[in-house]
């Protein structure tokens, strides 16, 4: 639709009429095919019922007669009939009695025989009341006829419709295309006269409107006629003439302004007021602004202006936008090309009305560079004055006795303390500005100038207090007079003498404190001489040094004091040169003499000073140092000795500067470096060994300072004469002063060579006997390891063969004992004992070894209590011997190993039970003693006892005292109890005679 | 090889496991002179225990009792008892240590492993028939074990 309705109307109008005539021509042939369609319908209805009509009667006939063979060949015919393409009698009986088709005939059924166009035909029904019935076939290209016979006979009937159609439409094609043609040809013929008369003109109207829009004012439309067109054209071509008017009056007032604008003194500008870009500039601004016209018509005015002045102007400009200012001026600074500054003022005024959205402005400049340093130079002239007022704090001043008139420089106005802003006061309101006390002595030299007095006096007075820190104010003052004498005017100036008068004071308040201090220095004596050596002045230190009072001293002389003699003359002597050559003695150390004869050492200094009558006055100052000396001479004894002891050290000493070089080393030092000290001192490591050596000291001395205490190591060095190595133990001890500033690092270092031999040979020594022991230690866990599988190879194999002896002996005592003489069974007897024997030798042996193998723990142990235990397993036999158990052990705690002791307990008591056994009745006594940290028990029986040159030999393994007939036994319960003894940690021994019973005790730590 | 040292009796069979035959002779004497009850079964070493084990397994009835020796041939009683106290079933047999050797080392370590009763073969015949007396009528008839 768019691009239809963009066609130009001289193209659009014809080609709609075209397409208008073209439908019509469409619309006018289809009614007219309607129309025929009608028509012929209307024809055929007609025909075939005229037809029908006629066969009718003649079928009718036919049926009646029943001659079927005229039946068919009537229907037959009827397919002569044009159009009919369909015909068939049915039969009441439904079968086909007649057809167009010789093979339709006989049929029984219609439906069987009828094609796809007579279908339709087998719904058609005929109505009670009529015997014809015609109609249109349902797709409209047929008709479809039913015609009632006699006895049910009916004939069915399709007459084509189409045929006759096209017929009747072939005929009339002509007058179809003439109809066409003729609304065709009328539509063009208008189209035609349209676009010439109307439209081309309208074309050439609206191009000389777009020729006048594009500013061809000259343009002109000339398009004939009188119609309506022709009018426009005419105010148009009016309308155009006047607008040439205008623009040429335009022109030349443009023109004008133009000139204005270029010629102008100052510089103008339009400004884009949003974007700040020129528009327009004229050559002053070109010039002011020091860029070409082109630069500026693509910069904006922030990029000329200096950047501190833009912030100022910026601010302005959004006052002007938002309409708070309607224009504004302001002096700024403007950046040429070439970077020199120019001041202009810049006025700006809009060209916008007030309300209206801002567009442009115009900035109009004018260059006051000249004016502006004149007025800087001006200034700077005027603060340079005030300046210099104020740093010499005096004010300029005028008066004008006839006006009356005042005039103050600014620095006058600060000496008042007033605004420099203020006007001066008049002569009358200036007493209020002097000090009340003063005031008196101004008013009188001010009604002097009043009246026009031509000597004034210069009088110093005052500021008042009410007006902050009083200043004392010296003036001055010029009389300027005319030729006859009178006076024109004072001028004057005004000093402020404030700090001169404050000094001066100051000087005296010093002089009495001087003098207060000069006094009291309690450590300082201070006297006065004159050139005859009488004291003139003599302060408390003095007479505390000297023993004599203040006005004991005053006029005496000096050899009357402190000097005898000849000192005194050469004091005298000394006083004399000073004052010649103006000389200052001193400080040095003097002896002077106390009042009561005891010498005293003092620092002095002597200088003389003039004095008021011109003789010069000689100034002693002495300090009492006698107590120093003293100390001093104390350091000094203390520093020999030390010195002394220094370097009579066997070891090596020095002290290095923190920076490394040797301030100072004893002899030792000075032995083993190969320098005597005086060469070594400012000597550094590096200059004395290898630089590795070196550095190894210098980081060890680093490590002291660091550490800030003893840092020690121990170094091989070698003697440089002698080339003996010798290894160092070195002490580096950093020294610091009373300030705690380091001072140095003192080195003591000793030979620790012999020692260090010493520790190798004992650490090789230690070395081979741990190894020793290391070897003797396996060897001997594996000897034990050996005598522990032996020892249960003992317990289990020894024993079984026993228990085979003792039990086959047994067997033949008792099955066999019957069948045996007295001495077999004697010998089985025997047999049986040995047995036994062994076995408890096996025992015994086992428990030997066990306490000799195992792991023994030491824990405390109630002695009393295991006793008891002890007796008490032993209750059956002891009641069996009768034994008396004479004596309780207390409850006494050892360190023993629980099983051990009681093992050594059975032992002892088995064997006391054993060897008293005669005795009547056997008795075992107890007793316990407790001494320090041991324990002894004794156990005493009243048995056999034993010779005590036996007594080491029953503590060893298998020796018996007696025979095995007399007492049985093994040999070991002794050597037993002796072994867990000594593994314990106690000992065992006996005391005994033959016949006297035995006694056995036992040792135990407690 | 198992010998049954056919007894009159219809209690389970007591196993001895022992490698001396001197001893198996003499334990087995012991225990007859007390008219045993129970029939005594033997085990000549461990490996052969261990065997019988096996034998139980499969559907054997196992004895009420173990005697067991220590030092064995091949495998060593403590062994035998490791195997039996961890099996899930044979752990409920009562087994006695009947050794020569009184060892701590061995005390230790049988019980360790959960032996019931650690008994030392005396040497004097009589006293080892009257511990053999004691031991069945302690095992086999005092007391009570789940059968």
């Amino acid at each position: 639709m768019r691009s239809i309705a963009a066609l130009p109307s001289r193209t659009l109008v014809p080609l709609l009429l075209v397409v208008f005539a073209l439908m019509l021509s469409v619309v006018n042939n289809q009614l007219q095919v309607r129309e025929y369609r009608s028509v012929v319908q209307d024809e055929q209805i007609h025909a075939l019922t005229e037809r029908l009509g006629v066969e009718q009667a003649m079928l009718d006939r036919l049926v009646a007669n029943g001659n079927q063979l005229q039946l068919r060949r009537v229907v037959a015919e009827l397919g002569l009939r044009p159009y009919l393409t369909h015909a068939y009698l049915i039969a009441p009986g439904g079968h086909v009695a007649g057809s167009l088709a010789r093979a339709d005939v006989g049929q029984d059924r219609i439906d069987r025989v009828v094609d796809a166009d007579g279908s339709a035909l087998l719904d058609l029904q005929v109505r009670p009341d009529q015997t014809l019935h015609i109609e249109r076939s349902p797709d409209g290209r047929a008709l479809l006829a039913v015609l009632s016979l006699q006895s049910g006979y009916r004939l069915l009937v399709r007459s084509d419709l189409e045929l006759p159609l096209a017929q009747r439409l072939h005929a009339s094609r002509l007058e179809l295309w003439r109809n066409a043609a003729t609304i065709l040809v009328s539509a063009l013929v208008l189209a035609l006269f349209l676009h010439v008369f109307w439209l081309r003109r309208a074309n050439r109207l609206s191009e000389a409107a777009r020729a006048i829009g594009r500013g061809h004012l000259d343009t002109r439309v000339d398009i004939g006629g009188r119609d309506e067109l022709a009018l426009v054209a005419n105010a148009f071509n009016d309308m155009a003439l006047r607008l040439q008017a205008q623009h040429a009056a335009l022109r030349d007032g443009e023109r004008r302004m133009r000139a204005m604008f270029e010629l102008a003194g100052v510089g103008v500008a339009r400004i884009d007021t949003l974007r700040g870009r020129f528009l327009d500039v004229n050559a002053k601004f070109c010039e002011i602004a020091g860029h070409g016209r082109h630069d500026l018509l693509a910069l904006d005015f922030m990029h000329i202006t200096h950047p501190d002045d833009l912030p100022a102007e910026l601010a302005q400009m959004d006052a002007l936008r938002s309409g708070g200012i309607r224009e504004f001026s302001m002096d700024k600074r403007l950046r040429q090309r070439d970077g020199r500054t120019v001041w202009v003022t810049l006025s700006v005024t809009p060209l916008w009305s007030a309300g209206e959205a801002p567009d442009f402005h115009i900035a109009v400049v004018q260059d006051i560079t000249d004016r502006y340093e004149a007025d800087q130079a001006l200034t700077l002239e005027r603060n340079r004055l005030r300046e210099a007022e104020r740093i010499a704090g005096l004010g300029s001043w005028e008066v004008h006795p006839v006006t009356g008139r005042v005039w103050w420089s600014a620095e006058m106005f600060v000496l008042f303390g007033l605004d420099v802003a203020a006007q001066p006061p008049m002569l009358d309101g200036f007493l209020d500005l002097v000090h009340p006390e003063d005031r008196a002595a101004v008013a009188s030299a001010l009604e002097q100038m009043k009246a026009g007095a031509s000597t004034l006096g210069a009088l110093a007075y005052r500021t008042s207090p009410a007006r902050g820190p009083v200043r004392h104010l010296q003036p001055s003052v010029q009389i300027v007079t005319d030729d006859e004498g009178r006076v024109l005017k004072y001028a004057g100036t005004l000093m402020d003498t404030t700090e001169a008068v404050c000094a001066e004071q100051a000087l005296r308040a010093s002089e009495e404190r001087l003098r207060a201090t000069l006094e009291c220095a309690p450590n300082v004596a201070v006297q006065w001489f004159d050139r005859d050596g009488r004291v003139l002045y003599w302060n408390h230190a003095s007479a505390t040094l000297y023993g004599w009072a203040i006005d004991e001293a005053i006029g005496r002389r000096i050899d009357d004091l402190v000097l005898a003699g000849s000192k005194a003359q050469a004091f005298m002597a000394r006083l004399e040169r000073i004052r010649r050559e103006n000389l200052r003695i001193g400080p040095e150390e003097l002896a002077v003499r106390h009042r009561d004869g005891t010498l005293r050492h003092i620092e002095s200094s002597t200088f003389c000073i003039p004095g008021s009558d011109g003789d010069p006055i000689f100034v002693c100052m002495g300090v009492d140092i006698t107590a120093r000396r003293r100390a001093e001479q104390a350091v000094e004894k203390e520093r020999t000795h030390l010195r002394t002891l220094f370097a009579a050290l066997p070891d090596m000493v020095w002290l290095k500067s923190p920076e490394g070089r040797f301030m100072s080393c004893n002899r030792m030092a000075e032995r083993v470096m190969g320098l005597r000290e005086s060469e070594l001192v400012g000597k550094t490591d590096y200059d004395l060994f290898p630089r590795e050596v070196a550095d190894s000291f210098r980081s060890h001395d680093e490590m002291a300072v660091r550490v800030g205490g003893r840092h020690i190591n121990d170094e091989w060095l070698t003697v440089r004469d002698t080339g003996e190595r010798m290894l160092m133990q070195t002490i580096k001890l950093p020294m610091r002063n009373e300030a705690g500033d380091l001072i140095g690092v003192l080195g003591i270092a000793r030979n620790i060579t012999p020692l260090h031999e010493t520790q190798e040979e004992l650490r090789a020594l230690n070395r081979e006997l741990e190894q020793r022991v290391s070897e003797r230690t396996r060897a001997l866990s594996d000897a034990m390891k050996e005598l522990e599988s032996f020892s249960y190879a003992v317990s289990h194999d020894l024993k079984a063969p026993l228990r085979g002896i003792d039990g086959y002996s047994r067997i033949l005592q008792e099955d066999y004992g019957d069948r045996l003489d007295d001495q077999a069974r004697r010998f089985l007897g025997n047999i049986r004992n040995g047995a036994a024997q062994m076995h408890a030798l096996i025992e015994d042996l086992l428990a030997y070894s066990r306490m000799e193998r195992r792991s023994l723990e030491s824990s405390r142990v109630d002695l009393g209590e295991l006793v008891k235990s002890v007796l008490a397993r032993r209750a059956d036999e002891l009641a069996a011997a009768s034994v008396q158990v004479i004596g309780e052990v207390p409850s006494l705690v050892v360190r023993a190993d629980r099983q051990g002791l009681d093992l050594v307990l059975r032992n002892l008591i088995d064997n006391a039970l054993k060897f008293s056994r005669d005795a009547r009745p056997p008795v075992i006594s107890l007793s316990t003693r407790v001494d320090g940290d041991r324990v002894t028990l004794s156990i005493r029986d009243n048995g056999i006892g034993f010779d005590m040159k036996y007594h080491e030999r029953i503590f060893e393994i298998f020796q018996r005292l007696h025979r095995s007939d007399e007492f049985a036994g093994t040999g070991v319960g002794l050597a037993l109890v002796r072994k867990a003894m000594q593994r314990m940690g106690g000992r065992v021994w006996a005391e005994s005679a033959p016949g006297e019973g035995a006694c056995f005790n036992l040792e135990l730590p407690a | 090889m198992i010998a049954t040292h056919l007894q009159p009796s219809s209690g389970l069979p007591i196993l001895l496991v022992e490698d001396n035959p001197v001893d198996i002779d003499l334990t087995c004497r012991a225990f007859a002179r007390n008219r045993l009850a129970n029939p005594i079964s033997i085990a000549r070493d461990g490996e052969e225990a261990l065997g019988l084990m096996q034998r139980w397994e499969d559907g054997e009835l196992p004895p009420s009792l173990i005697l067991l020796d220590i030092k064995l041939p091949r495998v060593d009683g403590l062994e035998v008892l490791r195997h039996l106290k961890t099996h899930p079933v044979f752990r409920r047999i009562p087994v006695v240590v009947l050794t020569s050797s009184s060892e701590d080392r061995d005390l230790l370590d049988a019980y360790a492993l959960g032996v019931n009763s650690f008994i030392v073969k005396p040497i004097d015949f009589d006293r080892f028939v009257e511990t053999a007396s004691q031991i069945e009528r302690y095992w086999c008839e005092l007391n009570q074990h789940p059968s």
